[in-house]
């Protein structure tokens, strides 16, 4: 799995993390004037917002927990009708 | 709660900073004009040509990968290619123009620091296969000079007697709005992707350009032809953009909801049962993107999909394969999410490219004086439907095209004169950050209402009644909009002034959509299944009001390629 980690003691909230992002990961949280992530599900690891960070305060950490994709309705290998 | 107007000066102003605005800035700055660059995010970086996964087309076999993407001997060979995959409505003279200059535009990316012609997009981070050319370009737009303007949003084309004298944009970061004042300009803002829920695209690609081209007058062609990729995944799980190895999709075989493989049904197969995808069906998958995305839809509408999607089945290919695509992918993939691929994987298509869009002549100008388009904006190259790798040529060839003829006029001309409609437009955005907040009006839900609409009748798979409840469901969020779309802080503003793009240009796609009674390319009508006769071989023009808009059905321009008189039976493939 993906996990987005922004630092927010060095975070200087300058937005930019939220312009480069395609998949709008990120938002501002006006009050405190840092970056949240709202959605890491989205990230493709464009490595944009690590690239662009003046502070150098966002990194993209990755596990290898695979996700929970949804199973399926047939048995892969079992069922296969042609023998690529 | 006033921002304050900056004014600024160039000789020619680019609107969008992904490959054809890149090009055309580097053009024009060559040709001896000032450039200023307006990009929504940081130029170079948020766009479909550094993010995009595939390749480049032109007459450089040999040169240019051919396992991800046919390509050609001889410029001739891509024009007719190009013509008869687009069934025709292509306009024939930019298409002669896209292949015979593609393979000077293509290896003049050396001067840009590409060395690795083989690989061009697929070079490095799997995800952001086409940085080496954004990159390579955007270097070189500033060191001839260039300026720019990051994080910008335009909100309207400035006018000024009949002619287009800049645009005016608002800043995010700073919170200002700024007026561009330039000779001529150029539209380079690409697609409209983002239009529908299910999309292959950046998130910057909400359709502005048509939208602001549409409002000053420039005519539309082909804006029913919105590219489908197949392989866009579904499961909750990924990211909807996941960005396959080439190498390995190249192999992949799609099966129903009962496990069988069903592409067998739409594509007439070539090969043996269980080959690769190219041997089966004689073309690479990336080739013939569309045409798979309609077989996948016809698939689920007959009721053999699950959840609305199929399975890509991977599984079989070899980790060679994977570790084949380019060193280092492999590790990447498996470690993005833990996922190895062990298992089929859900996918319904998105939105890739808008075909059609603003019309324009073989120098990128438009029927607007002192406006050009190029890129994805632009209509008229890719016809009905478009091959891989055409989509970066044509920024590449048009971009520059633009560039160079908008910088040359430039260079005729005295100052920008004053705008008319300055005022007005400012009035638009300003009346958003007046407008206390209501939920109805948070722009980032109307901009769900409206993907959500887009995405479920004017999808793939189109009618008259989806149609028709588009155009209403799309004028009940445009009253919404009109009553109580609020922008309480900077990103705000920048989705609800999207969202009256992205109104405008729905309205343009639903309006030519129903205008085409027929199925042809990558407009499929299920109550028009068939492709219609000879008078068909038409473009949609729309021009005016996007709301109302003047729809003319105006003869494709052939030249030397004309369409035979008998429709072939199948699929040119």
């Amino acid at each position: 799995m993906i996990a987005i980690d922004v630092n927010e003691q060095t975070c200087t909230g300058c937005q930019l993390c939220v312009i480069v992002c395609p998949s709008e990961c990120f938002a501002m949280e006006w009050k405190t004037n840092k970056a949240v992530v709202i959605d890491e599900v989205s990230c493709i690891m464009c490595m944009n917002c690590e690239d662009i960070c003046p502070p150098d305060c966002i990194h993209i950490a990755v596990d290898a927990t695979p996700p929970v994709v949804r199973p399926v309705p047939w048995e892969p290998r079992s069922s296969r009708r042609d023998s690529s | 709660m006033k921002d304050p107007v900056e004014t600024l000066r160039a000789d020619v102003l680019v609107i969008g900073g992904g490959g054809a605005g890149l090009r055309a800035a580097i053009e024009a700055q060559r040709y001896g004009a000032s450039t200023l660059l307006v990009d929504k995010s940081i130029a170079g970086w948020n766009n479909n040509t550094a993010l995009a996964g595939g390749g480049v087309k032109g007459a450089l076999a040999g040169i240019l990968d051919e396992s991800i993407e046919k390509q050609y001997r001889t410029p001739e060979e891509h024009f007719v290619d190009t013509v008869r995959y687009g069934e025709y409505l292509n306009d024939q003279h930019l298409v002669e123009i896209l292949a015979v200059e593609a393979p000077a535009r293509i290896l003049e990316m050396a001067e840009f620091g590409v060395s690795d012609f083989h690989a061009l997009c697929t070079l490095g981070n799997p995800a952001k296969g086409g940085a080496a050319i954004t990159d390579g370009m955007n270097a070189a737009r500033k060191a001839l000079g260039g300026r720019t303007v990051h994080a910008c949003v335009v909100i309207e084309l400035l006018r000024a007697g009949g002619r287009i004298v800049g645009a005016l944009g608002y800043r995010i970061i700073q919170r200002r709005f700024v007026q561009i004042l330039a000779k001529t300009t150029i539209l380079a803002s690409g697609g409209s992707g983002e239009l529908f829920e299910r999309n292959y695209t950046v998130n910057t690609t909400t359709g502005d350009g048509y939208a602001l081209a549409a409002r000053a007058g420039a005519p539309l062609i082909d804006m029913e032809y919105v590219q489908f990729s197949p392989y866009v995944p579904a499961d909750p799980a990924l990211p909807m953009w996941y960005v396959m190895p080439c190498k390995a999709r190249m192999l992949g075989v799609l099966r129903n909801v009962h496990g069988e493989s069903f592409l067998e049904r739409y594509l007439k197969p070539v090969g043996k049962e269980g080959e690769p995808f190219a041997r089966r069906f004689g073309a690479l998958p990336t080739d013939i993107r569309e045409l798979i995305a309609w077989a996948i839809c016809m698939e689920v509408h007959e009721g053999r999909g699950h959840e609305g999607g199929v399975f890509l089945d991977l599984t079989h290919v070899p980790d060679e394969v994977w570790e084949e695509d380019n060193p280092g992918r492999f590790d990447r993939h498996r470690l993005f999410h833990g996922f190895d691929f062990k298992k089929p994987i859900l996918v319904i298509p998105g939105a890739i490219t808008h075909l059609g869009g603003v019309r324009i002549g073989e120098t990128g100008e438009t029927a607007v004086p002192g406006l050009y388009a190029a890129g994805e904006v632009a209509g008229g190259v890719h016809g009905a439907r478009r091959r891989g790798g055409n989509a970066i040529s044509e920024c590449l060839v048009f971009g520059a095209r633009a560039g160079k003829y908008a910088a040359l006029e430039a260079r005729r001309l005295p100052e920008a004169a004053a705008p008319q409609n300055a005022d007005e437009a400012l009035g638009v955005a300003q009346a958003y950050q007046l407008r206390s907040p209501a939920p109805q009006g948070y722009p980032k839900a109307l901009r769900k209402r409206i993907k959500e609409a887009m995405w479920k009748h004017v999808g793939p798979l189109r009618d008259a009644p989806g149609l028709a409840r588009a155009r209403e469901t799309l004028e009940t969020i445009a009253r919404d909009a009109d009553d109580s779309m609020y922008a309480s802080d900077a990103f705000e503003l920048q989705w609800a002034l999207e969202v009256r793009n992205m109104l405008d240009t729905g309205r343009l796609i639903i309006e030519s959509a129903s205008r085409r009674r027929e199925s042809r390319g990558d407009h499929h009508r299920l109550d028009f299944p068939e492709k219609g006769g000879p008078e068909w071989l038409v473009n949609v023009e729309l021009r005016g009001d996007p709301e109302r808009p003047d729809v003319e059905l105006v003869p494709a321009r052939m030249a030397r390629l004309q369409a035979p008189a008998e429709q072939p039976a199948g699929h040119y493939l």
